[in-house]
């Protein structure tokens, strides 16, 4: 791992030059508007870098009495992304997992996502709607492959396991043994401090067997069911198809969200998630108890707090989940 | 001092079995903001709150209960009255199934208006008295803070309720502040004005919040649902977006209540409220119609007459 610090103004130097290649998620601008410049472009969601809102896959036409499918490439510049550590989880233990799988990589987002490099943002102005220490992980989380930068002293720290990849690695100057330590410290605290309060390793299979659970009624009925929280999560990965054009047109894929009515609606007319009830504890679940099932133990919710800033009836997924965990085995 | 009028309305309410249940605003763990909450216990009364956070459109929830026989106590501000009312003439619940709990409104506050103007401030330091608002006892001028849309408020009483909470408004924010939340948009020229919604349409993601918290959105199956036919792409195009909005505008024309809650909702900040406000502008001035202020009038696009105008048609 290599490490160093860097003024702000060399930076800021440094940000401009690759501005045109920046994408900076709005939580970052908002938080530290100094690293937004000009021409860099401010997205919403970190997910929209690799996974569209909507993306043509294939066009196709009918002509001589057969279907002519005309393969749309996908294509992606190289580019950098800059994004709290909540955010960059959200990518590296969730949306990668589910979309490059070995034995079924999605090809749209394999190709924006080999081009991408990220700059991590350690957060220094969580949110009260924040619980990312909850989840695994905490406000310094920070992944090797990624440039991971801290205000520090007037300065900014700076650290990655790829220096080639970053050529500000090169500016950067050592830091001296008092200092390293100081940085060591700071993490060691947040680690510590998220160590203790995740939340316990029991909850995935007990929200599991929490299923039938009546609260789930109680829970819901606020909901609005819009696609507000699905489609401002940066780890909500649903997406719908829909061919667009009879005898000519394109294979279109949007965001979907489980919170619409439609969205589990079989050809039949049958729909297993008939209710509130269902497509909220669909939302819970999937992220709480069958994502880690499945993926080692990871939450499928990186506790941005996005979701409740701005649910318009301030549904709220962590006291969701605070609820029915104190539920598992009667906790008291 | 309103919140225990209203609790103890509340609670005699369902300890004498007049309702079945009450839907009203409940406290959250974060600082200025509500939710909504349905009880049915009078020991759980107690959670009901009423302040200038309370923006959510209660009679949105009606439609739960359209086909039980459930009585229902609903909390209700001017707008939301208006809501109940058009609901009732559209034959979507019975009067007698509605205890209407009045609450007389000077106008919601913006929390981010808020926040930035008192960063540090928590929900104590204000207080809520009938001549006005108090931070630290001193009174602050509402204007600074109230919703867009209720900045041109006219109904800050409810049109009909069964009690009211606090004293009756003698003046309406429209009459105090003579601003007009659409006068900006009016004053720009047609280019201009479709430069600035293209923009805010592109910034649309179709989550349908807006549609969702509407009091009065109660299809079974909205047109934006609806794949066979499909009327609008799933996709959030910028011209999607703009079909959608614009018939969900049409939809609400001479139905639309003026409270504001799609707006609120919106998680990008679109200033949607603005596009069914426009239409509602336009009723008012060509037809002198105010949905949900009476129970007899008709609705304009409900009703045919010889002397209809017609100068808005171009």
């Amino acid at each position: 791992m290599k490490s160093g610090k860097i003024t702000k103004n060399d930076l800021i130097q440094w940000l401009k030059i690759h501005q045109k290649n920046f994408l900076v998620t709005e939580r970052v601008a908002h938080h530290q508007p100094e690293l937004l410049c000009d021409q860099s472009k401010e997205i919403k969601n970190i997910k929209e870098a690799l996974f569209l809102p909507w993306d043509k896959l294939f066009n196709y036409h009918w002509e001589n009495q057969k279907w002519n499918v005309e393969n749309i490439q996908p294509s992606a510049s190289p580019r950098f992304l800059m994004a709290l550590p909540c955010e960059t989880r959200a990518i590296y233990e969730v949306l990668d997992r589910v979309f490059l799988q070995p034995s079924e990589t999605e090809s749209g987002y394999a190709a924006r996502r080999q081009g991408l490099k990220m700059v991590i943002v350690g957060c220094v102005n969580p949110e009260p709607t924040c619980f990312c220490h909850l989840v695994g992980g905490n406000p310094y989380w920070s992944h090797p492959d990624a440039l991971f930068i801290l205000p520090f002293h007037d300065e900014y720290y700076l650290e990655t396991n790829l220096p080639e990849q970053f050529d500000i690695m090169e500016k950067g100057t050592t830091l001296n043994k008092a200092e390293k330590e100081e940085i060591e410290v700071l993490r060691k605290q947040m680690e510590e401090k998220a160590n203790q309060e995740k939340l316990p390793e029991d909850v995935p299979q007990g929200l599991y067997d929490l299923f039938e659970d009546q609260e789930w009624e109680d829970l819901s009925w606020k909901c609005l069911n819009c696609g507000a929280c699905t489609f401002l999560c940066p780890t909500c990965q649903c997406f719908d198809m829909s061919a667009e054009g009879r005898l000519k047109g394109f294979q279109l894929k949007t965001w979907d969200s489980c919170m619409f009515p439609k969205f589990t609606l079989h050809a039949s007319g049958h729909n297993p998630r008939p209710t509130f009830k269902e497509r909220v504890r669909q939302r819970v679940l999937h992220k709480f108890s069958y994502f880690p099932l499945r993926e080692e133990g990871l939450y499928g919710c990186v506790g941005c707090g996005k979701c409740i800033e701005i649910c318009p009836v301030n549904w709220n997924i962590r006291e969701a989940v605070e609820r029915m965990v104190k539920k598992i085995g009667n906790r008291s | 001092m309103f919140e225990s009028i209203l609790i103890d309305l509340a609670k005699k309410l369902l300890r004498e079995k007049t309702v079945d249940l009450i839907i009203g605003y409940g406290s959250t763990h974060y600082p200025f903001r509500t939710e909504p909450i349905v009880i049915n216990q009078e020991e759980q009364a107690d959670a009901l709150v009423w302040n200038p956070f309370c923006g959510n459109n209660l009679a949105r929830y009606l439609k739960y209960y359209k086909n039980t026989q459930h009585k229902i106590a609903l909390m209700v501000k001017g707008c939301d009255s208006r809501a109940v009312q058009v609901l009732l003439k559209e034959d979507q619940i019975k009067r007698d199934r509605l205890y209407l709990i009045g609450l007389s409104c000077p106008g919601l506050v913006n929390r981010e208006k808020l926040q930035k103007q008192f960063p540090q401030a928590s929900p104590e330091d204000f207080e809520w008295k009938e001549t006005g608002w108090f931070y630290h006892g001193e009174q602050i001028d509402p204007e600074l803070f109230l919703e867009k849309t209720c900045l041109r408020c006219r109904y800050p009483n409810p049109p009909e309720y069964d009690q009211l909470i606090g004293k009756l408004q003698t003046t309406s924010p429209y009459q105090t502040y003579q601003k007009d939340y659409l006068d900006p948009i009016d004053n720009l020229s047609s280019e201009e004005r479709w430069d600035r919604w293209s923009k805010e349409m592109r910034k649309c993601i179709r989550c349908y919040a807006c549609r969702n918290s509407c009091p009065l959105c109660y299809c079974q199956e909205c047109f934006a649902d609806s794949t066979q036919p499909q009327w609008v792409s799933p996709a959030p195009t910028p011209s999607d977006n703009f079909l959608f909005h614009l018939v969900r505008t049409m939809h609400m024309a001479g139905r639309c209540v003026e409270c504001g809650a799609c707006e609120r909702a919106c998680p990008v900040s679109i200033p949607i409220a603005q596009l069914p406000l426009k239409v509602e502008a336009i009723i008012r001035e060509q037809f002198q119609f105010e949905a949900g202020t009476d129970q007899e009038s008709a609705a304009p696009l409900l009703t045919y007459r010889e002397n209809d105008p017609g100068d808005f048609v171009k």
